[in-house]
Protein backbone atom coordinates (compact mmCIF):
# COMPACT_ATOMS: atom_id res chain seq x y z
CA UNK A 1 0.00 0.00 0.00
CA UNK A 2 1.61 3.24 -1.05
CA UNK A 3 2.02 6.24 1.85
CA UNK A 4 -0.94 8.88 1.98
CA UNK A 5 0.30 11.49 -0.51
CA UNK A 6 -2.64 13.52 1.28
CA UNK A 7 -3.19 15.14 4.56
CA UNK A 8 -6.19 13.98 6.87
CA UNK A 9 -8.34 17.28 6.47
CA UNK A 10 -7.49 17.07 2.42
CA UNK A 11 -8.08 12.94 1.77
CA UNK A 12 -11.50 14.16 3.98
CA UNK A 13 -11.72 17.03 1.56
CA UNK A 14 -11.24 14.67 -1.23
CA UNK A 15 -14.29 12.37 0.47
CA UNK A 16 -16.66 14.94 -0.30
CA UNK A 17 -15.65 15.69 -3.66
CA UNK A 18 -16.21 12.48 -4.35
CA UNK A 19 -19.03 11.98 -2.20
CA UNK A 20 -20.68 15.26 -4.45
CA UNK A 21 -19.35 13.51 -7.48
CA UNK A 22 -21.53 10.13 -6.58
CA UNK A 23 -24.42 12.16 -5.73
CA UNK A 24 -24.63 13.52 -8.91
CA UNK A 25 -23.72 10.49 -10.77
CA UNK A 26 -26.65 8.76 -9.00
CA UNK A 27 -29.25 11.94 -10.26
CA UNK A 28 -27.82 11.75 -13.43
CA UNK A 29 -28.26 7.54 -13.55
CA UNK A 30 -31.26 8.16 -12.01
CA UNK A 31 -32.56 10.62 -14.49
CA UNK A 32 -31.84 8.36 -17.42
CA UNK A 33 -33.12 5.39 -16.32
CA UNK A 34 -36.47 7.56 -14.17
CA UNK A 35 -36.08 5.31 -11.20
CA UNK A 36 -34.47 5.82 -7.85
CA UNK A 37 -31.26 5.29 -7.61
CA UNK A 38 -29.72 4.08 -3.52
CA UNK A 39 -26.24 5.65 -2.97
CA UNK A 40 -23.45 3.92 -0.76
CA UNK A 41 -20.58 5.61 1.65
CA UNK A 42 -18.05 6.30 -1.66
CA UNK A 43 -15.21 4.46 -0.87
CA UNK A 44 -11.55 6.69 -1.63
CA UNK A 45 -8.51 4.28 -1.60
CA UNK A 46 -4.71 4.39 -2.01
CA UNK A 47 -4.77 1.87 -5.01
CA UNK A 48 -3.07 -1.69 -4.45
CA UNK A 49 -2.56 -3.42 -7.84
CA UNK A 50 -3.87 -6.75 -5.91
CA UNK A 51 -6.46 -5.28 -3.78
CA UNK A 52 -7.66 -3.33 -7.58
CA UNK A 53 -7.21 -6.32 -9.48
CA UNK A 54 -9.37 -8.29 -6.85
CA UNK A 55 -12.35 -6.08 -6.98
CA UNK A 56 -14.30 -8.71 -9.66
CA UNK A 57 -13.71 -11.48 -7.14
CA UNK A 58 -15.19 -9.87 -3.88
CA UNK A 59 -18.95 -8.88 -2.64
CA UNK A 60 -21.66 -8.94 -5.00
CA UNK A 61 -19.71 -8.95 -8.12
CA UNK A 62 -18.21 -12.30 -7.37
CA UNK A 63 -20.86 -14.30 -8.76
CA UNK A 64 -21.78 -12.22 -11.84
CA UNK A 65 -20.80 -12.36 -15.01
CA UNK A 66 -19.63 -8.67 -15.81
CA UNK A 67 -19.02 -5.90 -18.42
CA UNK A 68 -18.08 -2.47 -18.51
CA UNK A 69 -17.33 0.89 -19.97
CA UNK A 70 -14.15 2.53 -19.75
CA UNK A 71 -13.56 6.34 -20.26
CA UNK A 72 -10.51 8.72 -20.20
CA UNK A 73 -10.66 12.41 -18.99
CA UNK A 74 -8.00 15.04 -19.82
CA UNK A 75 -7.21 18.59 -18.70
CA UNK A 76 -6.91 20.06 -15.13
CA UNK A 77 -6.21 16.45 -14.31
CA UNK A 78 -6.49 13.11 -15.91
CA UNK A 79 -7.35 9.71 -15.76
CA UNK A 80 -9.27 6.75 -16.20
CA UNK A 81 -12.84 6.25 -15.08
CA UNK A 82 -14.80 2.54 -15.22
CA UNK A 83 -18.18 1.89 -15.07
CA UNK A 84 -19.02 -2.12 -14.47
CA UNK A 85 -22.25 -3.33 -14.50
CA UNK A 86 -23.66 -7.31 -13.82
CA UNK A 87 -25.36 -9.12 -16.58
CA UNK A 88 -28.93 -8.35 -15.45
CA UNK A 89 -27.93 -5.04 -17.26
CA UNK A 90 -29.60 -5.18 -20.45
CA UNK A 91 -32.53 -6.88 -19.61
CA UNK A 92 -33.30 -4.32 -16.77
CA UNK A 93 -32.57 -1.25 -19.21
CA UNK A 94 -35.28 -3.10 -21.53
CA UNK A 95 -37.25 -2.99 -19.12
CA UNK A 96 -37.03 0.54 -17.21
CA UNK A 97 -36.76 2.02 -20.68
CA UNK A 98 -39.14 0.29 -22.22
CA UNK A 99 -37.43 -1.00 -25.94
CA UNK A 100 -37.74 -4.62 -26.99
CA UNK A 101 -36.26 -4.12 -30.20
CA UNK A 102 -32.82 -2.66 -32.24
CA UNK A 103 -33.44 0.27 -34.79
CA UNK A 104 -34.32 -1.83 -37.84
CA UNK A 105 -36.56 -4.65 -36.16
CA UNK A 106 -33.21 -6.60 -34.93
CA UNK A 107 -34.74 -8.22 -31.52
CA UNK A 108 -32.04 -7.18 -28.41
CA UNK A 109 -31.36 -10.49 -26.83
CA UNK A 110 -31.73 -10.27 -22.96
CA UNK A 111 -29.11 -12.57 -22.01
CA UNK A 112 -25.50 -12.68 -22.41
CA UNK A 113 -24.27 -15.04 -25.15
CA UNK A 114 -20.77 -14.71 -26.16
CA UNK A 115 -20.17 -11.03 -25.89
CA UNK A 116 -17.47 -9.59 -28.11
CA UNK A 117 -14.41 -9.24 -26.55
CA UNK A 118 -13.74 -5.42 -26.83
CA UNK A 119 -15.36 -2.52 -28.45
CA UNK A 120 -12.60 0.07 -28.09
CA UNK A 121 -15.42 3.03 -28.88
CA UNK A 122 -16.03 2.06 -32.42
CA UNK A 123 -18.73 -0.11 -34.16
CA UNK A 124 -17.42 -3.34 -35.64
CA UNK A 125 -18.93 -6.17 -37.09
CA UNK A 126 -21.14 -7.87 -35.34
CA UNK A 127 -20.03 -11.22 -33.95
CA UNK A 128 -22.45 -14.10 -34.33
CA UNK A 129 -24.49 -14.53 -30.76
CA UNK A 130 -23.09 -10.86 -29.76
CA UNK A 131 -25.07 -8.30 -28.30
CA UNK A 132 -27.19 -6.09 -30.51
CA UNK A 133 -25.61 -2.25 -31.55
CA UNK A 134 -28.36 -0.96 -29.63
CA UNK A 135 -27.63 -2.39 -26.25
CA UNK A 136 -24.00 -1.80 -26.46
CA UNK A 137 -24.50 1.72 -27.68
CA UNK A 138 -27.14 1.92 -24.66
CA UNK A 139 -24.21 1.11 -21.91
CA UNK A 140 -21.73 3.49 -23.69
CA UNK A 141 -24.35 6.54 -23.29
CA UNK A 142 -25.33 5.75 -20.02
CA UNK A 143 -22.04 5.10 -18.75
CA UNK A 144 -20.81 8.12 -20.55
CA UNK A 145 -23.44 10.04 -18.49
CA UNK A 146 -22.49 8.86 -15.28
CA UNK A 147 -18.90 9.16 -15.74
CA UNK A 148 -19.37 12.66 -17.04
CA UNK A 149 -21.53 13.71 -13.80
CA UNK A 150 -19.29 12.08 -11.35
CA UNK A 151 -15.90 13.70 -12.79
CA UNK A 152 -17.02 16.98 -13.34
CA UNK A 153 -18.59 17.18 -10.19
CA UNK A 154 -15.25 16.34 -8.49
CA UNK A 155 -13.08 19.11 -10.57
CA UNK A 156 -15.88 21.72 -10.33
CA UNK A 157 -16.03 22.82 -6.55
CA UNK A 158 -11.80 23.19 -7.16
CA UNK A 159 -12.10 24.95 -10.21
CA UNK A 160 -10.69 22.70 -12.21
CA UNK A 161 -12.25 21.69 -16.26
CA UNK A 162 -11.49 18.09 -17.44
CA UNK A 163 -12.72 16.98 -21.04
CA UNK A 164 -13.53 13.29 -21.83
CA UNK A 165 -12.06 11.04 -24.38
CA UNK A 166 -14.50 8.45 -26.17
CA UNK A 167 -16.37 5.70 -23.81
CA UNK A 168 -14.97 2.08 -25.51
CA UNK A 169 -16.63 -0.94 -23.83
CA UNK A 170 -15.66 -3.93 -22.30
CA UNK A 171 -17.29 -6.74 -22.74
CA UNK A 172 -16.40 -9.63 -20.63
CA UNK A 173 -14.94 -10.39 -17.24
CA UNK A 174 -11.78 -11.46 -18.98
CA UNK A 175 -11.36 -7.76 -20.51
CA UNK A 176 -12.39 -5.84 -17.19
CA UNK A 177 -9.61 -7.95 -15.09
CA UNK A 178 -6.83 -7.14 -17.95
CA UNK A 179 -8.10 -3.44 -18.01
CA UNK A 180 -8.16 -3.28 -14.08
CA UNK A 181 -4.88 -5.24 -13.74
CA UNK A 182 -3.30 -2.38 -16.66
CA UNK A 183 -4.83 0.20 -14.86
CA UNK A 184 -3.71 -0.58 -11.75
CA UNK A 185 0.06 -0.59 -12.64
CA UNK A 186 -0.62 2.72 -14.39
CA UNK A 187 -1.19 4.39 -11.12
CA UNK A 188 -0.14 2.39 -8.88
CA UNK A 189 0.66 5.62 -6.43
CA UNK A 190 -2.93 6.94 -7.49
CA UNK A 191 -6.32 7.05 -5.88
CA UNK A 192 -8.91 4.44 -6.80
CA UNK A 193 -12.52 5.49 -5.91
CA UNK A 194 -14.90 3.20 -5.92
CA UNK A 195 -18.33 4.04 -5.98
CA UNK A 196 -21.38 1.37 -6.02
CA UNK A 197 -25.09 2.35 -6.88
CA UNK A 198 -28.20 -0.16 -6.93
CA UNK A 199 -31.55 0.51 -8.19
CA UNK A 200 -34.54 0.72 -5.86
CA UNK A 201 -36.60 -2.74 -6.61
CA UNK A 202 -34.17 -3.76 -9.59
CA UNK A 203 -32.00 -6.14 -9.56
CA UNK A 204 -28.82 -4.82 -11.50
CA UNK A 205 -25.82 -3.37 -9.83
CA UNK A 206 -23.12 -0.95 -11.47
CA UNK A 207 -20.11 0.40 -9.86
CA UNK A 208 -17.71 3.27 -10.64
CA UNK A 209 -14.26 3.64 -10.83
CA UNK A 210 -12.13 6.53 -11.03
CA UNK A 211 -8.30 6.21 -11.34
CA UNK A 212 -5.92 9.09 -10.80
CA UNK A 213 -2.75 8.48 -11.15
CA UNK A 214 -0.17 10.55 -8.92
CA UNK A 215 0.55 14.07 -11.06
CA UNK A 216 -3.54 14.16 -10.75
CA UNK A 217 -3.41 14.03 -7.18
CA UNK A 218 -0.42 16.49 -6.76
CA UNK A 219 -2.65 18.71 -8.62
CA UNK A 220 -5.99 18.08 -6.72
CA UNK A 221 -3.69 18.45 -3.47
CA UNK A 222 -2.69 22.09 -4.37
CA UNK A 223 -6.76 22.80 -5.49
CA UNK A 224 -7.86 21.19 -2.26
CA UNK A 225 -5.43 23.60 -0.81
CA UNK A 226 -6.76 26.46 -1.81
CA UNK A 227 -10.74 25.47 -1.55
CA UNK A 228 -9.31 24.49 2.12
CA UNK A 229 -7.70 28.43 2.39
CA UNK A 230 -11.40 29.69 1.21
CA UNK A 231 -13.50 27.93 3.47
CA UNK A 232 -11.22 29.22 6.25
CA UNK A 233 -10.83 33.01 5.25
CA UNK A 234 -15.06 33.07 4.11
CA UNK B 1 -15.70 20.43 5.44
CA UNK B 2 -18.86 21.14 6.08
CA UNK B 3 -18.08 22.32 9.33
CA UNK B 4 -15.76 25.04 7.67
CA UNK B 5 -19.16 25.86 6.07
CA UNK B 6 -21.27 26.54 8.80
CA UNK B 7 -22.28 29.68 9.85
CA UNK B 8 -19.98 30.71 13.65
CA UNK B 9 -23.21 31.33 15.69
CA UNK B 10 -24.03 27.36 14.77
CA UNK B 11 -20.41 26.21 15.88
CA UNK B 12 -21.17 26.94 19.61
CA UNK B 13 -21.82 23.35 20.89
CA UNK B 14 -21.23 20.89 18.02
CA UNK B 15 -21.51 16.67 18.14
CA UNK B 16 -20.72 14.52 15.79
CA UNK B 17 -21.51 11.17 14.75
CA UNK B 18 -19.73 9.07 12.33
CA UNK B 19 -22.47 6.83 11.24
CA UNK B 20 -25.78 6.29 11.73
CA UNK B 21 -25.76 4.10 14.78
CA UNK B 22 -23.61 6.48 16.54
CA UNK B 23 -26.42 9.39 15.77
CA UNK B 24 -29.20 7.66 17.24
CA UNK B 25 -26.75 7.18 20.39
CA UNK B 26 -25.85 10.63 20.72
CA UNK B 27 -29.57 11.65 20.17
CA UNK B 28 -30.67 9.63 22.91
CA UNK B 29 -28.28 10.85 25.38
CA UNK B 30 -28.60 14.48 24.77
CA UNK B 31 -30.70 17.44 24.26
CA UNK B 32 -29.89 18.52 20.31
CA UNK B 33 -30.93 21.79 18.97
CA UNK B 34 -30.73 21.33 15.40
CA UNK B 35 -29.21 17.97 13.53
CA UNK B 36 -27.47 18.25 10.02
CA UNK B 37 -27.77 14.85 8.96
CA UNK B 38 -26.20 13.41 5.94
CA UNK B 39 -27.43 10.80 3.72
CA UNK B 40 -24.84 8.04 2.85
CA UNK B 41 -23.27 7.13 5.90
CA UNK B 42 -22.28 3.31 6.99
CA UNK B 43 -24.34 1.63 9.40
CA UNK B 44 -27.62 3.34 8.96
CA UNK B 45 -28.39 5.59 6.63
CA UNK B 46 -29.88 9.02 6.98
CA UNK B 47 -33.57 7.64 6.09
CA UNK B 48 -33.06 4.59 8.50
CA UNK B 49 -31.99 7.23 11.36
CA UNK B 50 -35.06 9.57 10.32
CA UNK B 51 -37.53 6.13 10.69
CA UNK B 52 -36.27 5.38 13.61
CA UNK B 53 -36.50 8.60 15.24
CA UNK B 54 -39.86 8.45 13.95
CA UNK B 55 -40.52 5.26 15.64
CA UNK B 56 -39.17 6.25 19.00
CA UNK B 57 -40.78 9.41 19.25
CA UNK B 58 -40.03 12.67 17.27
CA UNK B 59 -37.42 14.10 15.25
CA UNK B 60 -35.43 16.77 16.40
CA UNK B 61 -35.10 19.89 14.07
CA UNK B 62 -32.89 17.91 10.84
CA UNK B 63 -31.74 19.78 7.93
CA UNK B 64 -30.15 17.00 5.74
CA UNK B 65 -27.31 17.39 3.79
CA UNK B 66 -26.51 15.34 1.43
CA UNK B 67 -25.20 15.00 -2.43
CA UNK B 68 -27.55 13.30 -3.93
CA UNK B 69 -29.30 15.45 -6.35
CA UNK B 70 -32.27 13.65 -6.95
CA UNK B 71 -35.34 15.39 -6.27
CA UNK B 72 -36.97 12.16 -5.05
CA UNK B 73 -34.40 12.08 -1.99
CA UNK B 74 -35.35 15.71 -0.97
CA UNK B 75 -39.29 14.71 -0.97
CA UNK B 76 -38.35 11.64 1.02
CA UNK B 77 -36.45 13.14 3.48
CA UNK B 78 -39.26 16.17 4.30
CA UNK B 79 -41.91 13.31 4.21
CA UNK B 80 -39.55 11.68 7.02
CA UNK B 81 -39.79 14.95 9.04
CA UNK B 82 -36.87 17.07 7.94
CA UNK B 83 -37.46 20.80 7.96
CA UNK B 84 -34.60 21.44 5.41
CA UNK B 85 -32.98 19.60 2.29
CA UNK B 86 -29.38 21.10 1.08
CA UNK B 87 -27.39 19.98 -1.63
CA UNK B 88 -23.70 20.35 -1.50
CA UNK B 89 -21.76 21.98 -1.68
CA UNK B 90 -24.37 24.94 -0.53
CA UNK B 91 -23.88 28.24 0.72
CA UNK B 92 -23.80 29.21 4.49
CA UNK B 93 -27.10 31.34 3.47
CA UNK B 94 -29.07 27.95 2.30
CA UNK B 95 -28.61 27.06 6.04
CA UNK B 96 -29.70 30.17 7.19
CA UNK B 97 -32.82 30.85 5.30
CA UNK B 98 -34.01 27.62 6.35
CA UNK B 99 -33.37 27.82 10.18
CA UNK B 100 -35.07 31.42 9.31
CA UNK B 101 -38.33 29.98 7.95
CA UNK B 102 -38.83 27.49 10.78
CA UNK B 103 -38.47 30.14 13.23
CA UNK B 104 -34.89 28.69 14.46
CA UNK B 105 -32.89 31.80 14.23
Amino acid sequence: MTAPALSGEKLDALQELVNIGMGAAGAALAKALGAFVELTVPAVDFTDRRSVAGLLDAGPWADHEVEAVRQPFFGAFTGESLMIFDEQVHAQLADLLGYGEAPGGEPISMGFPNPPAMMRGEQSSPAPHAKSAAQQEMLLDLANVVIGACVNNIAEPIHEVVSFGPPAGLGTRADVRTYLLQEAVACHQGLIVNLDFKLEARSFLSRVLVFLPEHSLQRIDQALTQLLDGLAAS
Amino acid sequence: MLRKSLPPELLTDVVEAADGNEALRCLATSHVDLMLLDLTMPERDGYQVLKALNDSGGVPPTIVVSADAQSLASERVMQLGAIGFVRKTFKPAELTEILRRAGLV
